[in-house]
C-alpha cells in the first residue's frame, strides 16, 4: 500500500517542483490518479440515505487528506453540476465506518441542496475542505446542556448529542427542536431511540404550521424555555438554525444576561435575491475595504469612480483582462441581459452592472 | 531596423458592400449563436479539456521517460521527441491559450482559470493575456495597433513601409520559426519600439525581468535539470528538449502564420476603425482570419486554431465548439457576401510563405496613397 502522505511531501519538495513548472506536481499526479493527486480532500458518495423527503444524508469516503473533525464542526463541500463546481457549508452530522456524514436539506431555488436531493449517486466524487467552526462542546462539561434548533439546525445538534452520549455523559440533555411538521423533523427516529436509551436525554419537537395535540408549537418564546424546565444559569446552551431563531434565541439570552453561556451558528439559508434593475446597489471591494454605489454603472466604472485602478483591456467584453471573483451578490451582463447566479464565480467588470448588493475580490 | 509606423489614407469602410442595417442584423445573428453556445456549455466541456489535460501529462511523462530509455535506444529517443513535442504543443494551444481566454471561467475550477493560468513556454502569461488577450483581439490585424501584424520583424501587410533590410525577411522568417517561443516571450517588450526610441527602457525594465524569471525557469528545467538527471548521459536528453520545443516552436509558428496571414487576408488602418461597431468588429474578425481544413486530431492539435474564424469571433467560448459553429458562420457568410476564408494546410502556408517573399520587395502600385 503506498503511503500517499510522503508522496505528498515528495511532490512538494522544490525538485518536483522544477521538474512540472509551470504547472504543479500534483496536477501531473492528479491525471493518473485522481483519487489521490491534486491537492483537495476528494471523497466518494459511498452511501446516500433519505431522511425525510426533503434531506438526504450522504456517507462520503474521503482520500488520505482527510485528517478528521471534532463534533460540531463544518466542511465546506465542493461539487460539479453540469461542469459547474459550486461550494457550500454543511456540518459534519455524523461518522460512519469511519466516513464523515452530512445531512442536506433542500430549499427552493437552492442549486446544491436540491442536485443533493435529486441528482447525487453513489460513487460520484465531490471535494471537501478541512473540519473547521468551533460549535463544539467544551473542554470541561458542565452540569446541563440546552440544545435548541431549527429545521437542518439539528445536524451539528445531532453531532454533539451523539459525543455527549457516547462519553456516558450524565448531565441533563435538553433539545428544543422546531420544525414546521413533524414530518420535516431530521433524525427523528434516531433523537428517539436516544433519548430512550439515556433518560438523561429528553427530545421537545415544537412544530410551527402543525399542531398537534400535547406538543408545543408556534416559533420560540420564554414560554417554551419555561415549558421544558430551562434554567440558563446553569446551562451551556446552543441554538443553530435559520437566523429569525438565532436572532431571538440570543436576544433573549442577552436580555437575560447569559450571552457568555450560548453558542450560536447561523445557517444561512441562502436567499436568492429577487434581481431588480434598481439603481444604486451598493458594492464592496473586499481587498481594498471600499464601500461605494453603483448607479447602473459597470462594475469596472463603478470602481474608477471609488478611486481603484483595476486592470482591464478592452471595456467591452472581448479581451478579459478585467475579471476578477465576484464573492456574492447577482450581476447583469450588459451584452446579454443574462443575471448571473449569486455565488462565488468570476465575471468580466467591464461588462458588469450591479442587480443586488456585490462583493467584489478587488 | 524601423518601427511600423505608416500614415494611411483609406477612406473605405469595414463590409464595404453591406449597409449599416446589415452589419448591425449579422452582428445580432453572430450574438445570438454565440449566447446559444454559451447556454449549452456544460459537463462534457470540462470533460474535454480535462481529457485533454490528461493526455498532455501522459504524453509529458511517457515522451520525458523515453527520452532517458533513448539513451541507449534511438528510436525511443525519437519516439520521446515526437511525444515530449506533441505535449508541448498541446499544453500551449488546446490547453493554455485556450484557458487563458477564460473559456473555462465559467466552470470556477480554480485549474481552468483564465487570469492565473500559466503554460509552458518562455511567454510569462500575464504578458500573453496583455498582447494576445487585448491587444490582439480588440485591433486584429489593425496595422500600428495589433502587433501581431509582423511582430515588429516582418513585413507582413502592404501598407507598412518597405525598407532594404525586408529583403531578408525570409531569413528572419526562419528563425523566427525555429526559435518561435522566445519570439514570443519577448513580444510584449516591444524590442523594435525599444531600440527606435519611441519606448523607454524604464517603461519595460519590469516586464523584462517577468520575462527572465520566466525564462530562467524553462531553461533550468528543460536544459539544465532534466539534463542533469541522467548524469554522464546528460547530451541526448538535452538535444532531445531542444528539439521537442523547436518541434513545437515550428507547429506553433505554422498554424498561427495561416490564421492571419494567406493571402486573401485582409488588413486595415485605424481611421476606418474608428468607432466601430459591433457588428463591424465582427467583420473585421471574418475579413482578418483565415482557416485551416482538417480532422478532429488537427483540430485538437491545432488548439482549434484551423477554426481561427471562429475563434476571432467568439474568443471566450470553449474552442472544440468551433467545430459546431462552424458551419453556420459559413453560411452567414455566404448570406451577406462576406469571403470565408479557407485552405488545406500546404494550400494555406503556400500562400503565407508566398506573401513574405512578396513584401520582401518593395509594393510597386499595390501601396495606399502614403501621406506624410
Amino acid at each position: 500500500m503506498l503511503n500517499f502522505n510522503l508522496i505528498d511531501r515528495a511532490l512538494a519538495s522544490p525538485l518536483a517542483r522544477i521538474l512540472s513548472w509551470p504547472h504543479s506536481p500534483e496536477s501531473y499526479l492528479e491525471f493518473l490518479a485522481p483519487q489521490v493527486g491534486g491537492r483537495a480532500i476528494k471523497a466518494t458518495v459511498k452511501t446516500v440515505r433519505q431522511e425525510t423527503s426533503r434531506a438526504v444524508t450522504l456517507v462520503l469516503e474521503p482520500n488520505h487528506r482527510w485528517s478528521g473533525h471534532v463534533a460540531g464542526q463544518y466542511v465546506s463541500l465542493t461539487v460539479s453540476i453540469n461542469g459547474r463546481r459550486h461550494s457550500r457549508c454543511f456540518t459534519v452530522s455524523g461518522v460512519e465506518d469511519g466516513c464523515p456524514t452530512v445531512t442536506i436539506q433542500s430549499h427552493d431555488g437552492g442549486v446544491v441542496s436540491s442536485w443533493a436531493n435529486e441528482s447525487v449517486w453513489a460513487g460520484d466524487v465531490v471535494e471537501i475542505s478541512a473540519a473547521a467552526g468551533d460549535f463544539v462542546l467544551p473542554a470541561v462539561l458542565p452540569q446541563r446542556f440546552l440544545f435548541i434548533a431549527g429545521g437542518s439546525g439539528i445536524t451539528p445538534i445531532r453531532a454533539l448529542v451523539d459525543t455527549l452520549t457516547t462519553q456516558a455523559y450524565t448531565g441533563r440533555v435538553d433539545i428544543l427542536y422546531y420544525v414546521p411538521a413533524k414530518a420535516d423533523a431530521i433524525f427523528l427516529s434516531h433523537l428517539r431511540a436516544v433519548t430512550s436509551v439515556c433518560t438523561n436525554v429528553q427530545l421537545h419537537l415544537v412544530t410551527t404550521r402543525e399542531h398537534e395535540a400535547g406538543n408545543l408549537k408556534g416559533h420560540f418564546t420564554a414560554d417554551h424555555l419555561d415549558a421544558i424546565g430551562a434554567d440558563l444559569a446553569s446551562t451551556a446552551a446552543y441554538v443553530c438554525g435559520p437566523a429569525g431563531l438565532i436572532e431571538a434565541v440570543e436576544g433573549y439570552w442577552n436580555e437575560a444576561g447569559h450571552a457568555s453561556r450560548l453558542t450560536l451558528e447561523r445557517f444561512q439559508t441562502v436567499q436568492v435575491p429577487v434581481a431588480t434593475d434598481a439603481e444604486g446597489q451598493p458594492v464592496l471591494f473586499a481587498d481594498s475595504g471600499v464601500t461605494t454605489t453603483a448607479p447602473g454603472r459597470t462594475l469596472l466604472e463603478t470602481a474608477e469612480g471609488a478611486g481603484l485602478n483595476p486592470l482591464h483591456g478592452c471595456r467591452q467584453g472581448i479581451c478579459r483582462t478585467c475579471t476578477c471573483r465576484k464573492l456574492s451578490g447577482q450581476v447583469r451582463d450588459i451584452r446579454t441581459g443574462e443575471i448571473s447566479g449569486d455565488g462565488e464565480e468570476t465575471i468580466a467588470i467591464c461588462v458588469s452592472v450591479p442587480v443586488t448588493p456585490v462583493t467584489i475580490a478587488l | 531596423m524601423t518601427s511600423m509606423k505608416i500614415n494611411v489614407n483609406r477612406t473605405n469602410t469595414i463590409g464595404r458592400h453591406l449597409s449599416k442595417a446589415q452589419v448591425d442584423e449579422l452582428g445580432r445573428e453572430l450574438d445570438a449563436l454565440r449566447e446559444r453556445i454559451r447556454a449549452d456549455l456544460g459537463e462534457k466541456d470540462v470533460a474535454h479539456i480535462k481529457k485533454i489535460i490528461r493526455l498532455q501529462r501522459r504524453l509529458e511523462i511517457g515522451g520525458r521517460a523515453a527520452i532517458y530509455a533513448g539513451i541507449l535506444n534511438p528510436l525511443a529517443w525519437v519516439g520521446g521527441v515526437a511525444a515530449l513535442g506533441a505535449a508541448k504543443i498541446l499544453d500551449n494551444m488546446e490547453i493554455g491559450h485556450n484557458i487563458m481566454h477564460g473559456q473555462y471561467d465559467w466552470t470556477n475550477d480554480p485549474e481552468l482559470r483564465g487570469k492565473t493560468f500559466e503554460w509552458d513556454t518562455i511567454s510569462p502569461g500575464d504578458q500573453w493575456r496583455h498582447s494576445h488577450n487585448y491587444m490582439h483581439h480588440t485591433y486584429t490585424n489593425i496595422v500600428n495597433k495589433d502587433r501581431d501584424v509582423g511582430y515588429g520583424i516582418l513585413r507582413m501587410a502592404d501598407e507598412q513601409p518597405w525598407y532594404p533590410g525586408a529583403l531578408f525577411q525570409p531569413i528572419y522568417a526562419f528563425f523566427l520559426m525555429v526559435f518561435f517561443e522566445w519570439g514570443v516571450g519577448l513580444h510584449d517588450l516591444e524590442t523594435d519600439r525599444l531600440m527606435s526610441g519611441e519606448r523607454k527602457w524604464k517603461d519595460i525594465k519590469p516586464l523584462a525581468e517577468a520575462v527572465a524569471k520566466k525564462a530562467t525557469r524553462q531553461v533550468l528545467k528543460d536544459y539544465v535539470m532534466f539534463p542533469l538527471l541522467a548524469g554522464p548521459f546528460f547530451l541526448p536528453v538535452l538535444l532531445a528538449n531542444i528539439a521537442a520545443n523547436i518541434i513545437r516552436n515550428i507547429w506553433t509558428f505554422t498554424i498561427i502564420f495561416c490564421g492571419h496571414f494567406t493571402e486573401e487576408v485582409e488588413t486595415f488602418s485605424e481611421e476606418e476603425t474608428a468607432n466601430e461597431t459591433r457588428g463591424e468588429w465582427y467583420v473585421r474578425q471574418m475579413l482578418g482570419s483565415s482557416n485551416i481544413k482538417g480532422g478532429k486530431w488537427f483540430h485538437i492539435m491545432s488548439g482549434h486554431l484551423s477554426h481561427q474564424i471562429e475563434h476571432h469571433l467568439f474568443p471566450d467560448i470553449p474552442a472544440q465548439r468551433y467545430s459546431e459553429m462552424g458551419p453556420e458562420v459559413e453560411k452567414l457568410c455566404a448570406k451577406y457576401g462576406i469571403p470565408y476564408n479557407t485552405g488545406t494546410l500546404s494550400g494555406q502556408f503556400a500562400t503565407v510563405v508566398k506573401r513574405i517573399f512578396r513584401l520582401s520587395l518593395p509594393s510597386f502600385g499595390k501601396q495606399e496613397a502614403v501621406t506624410a
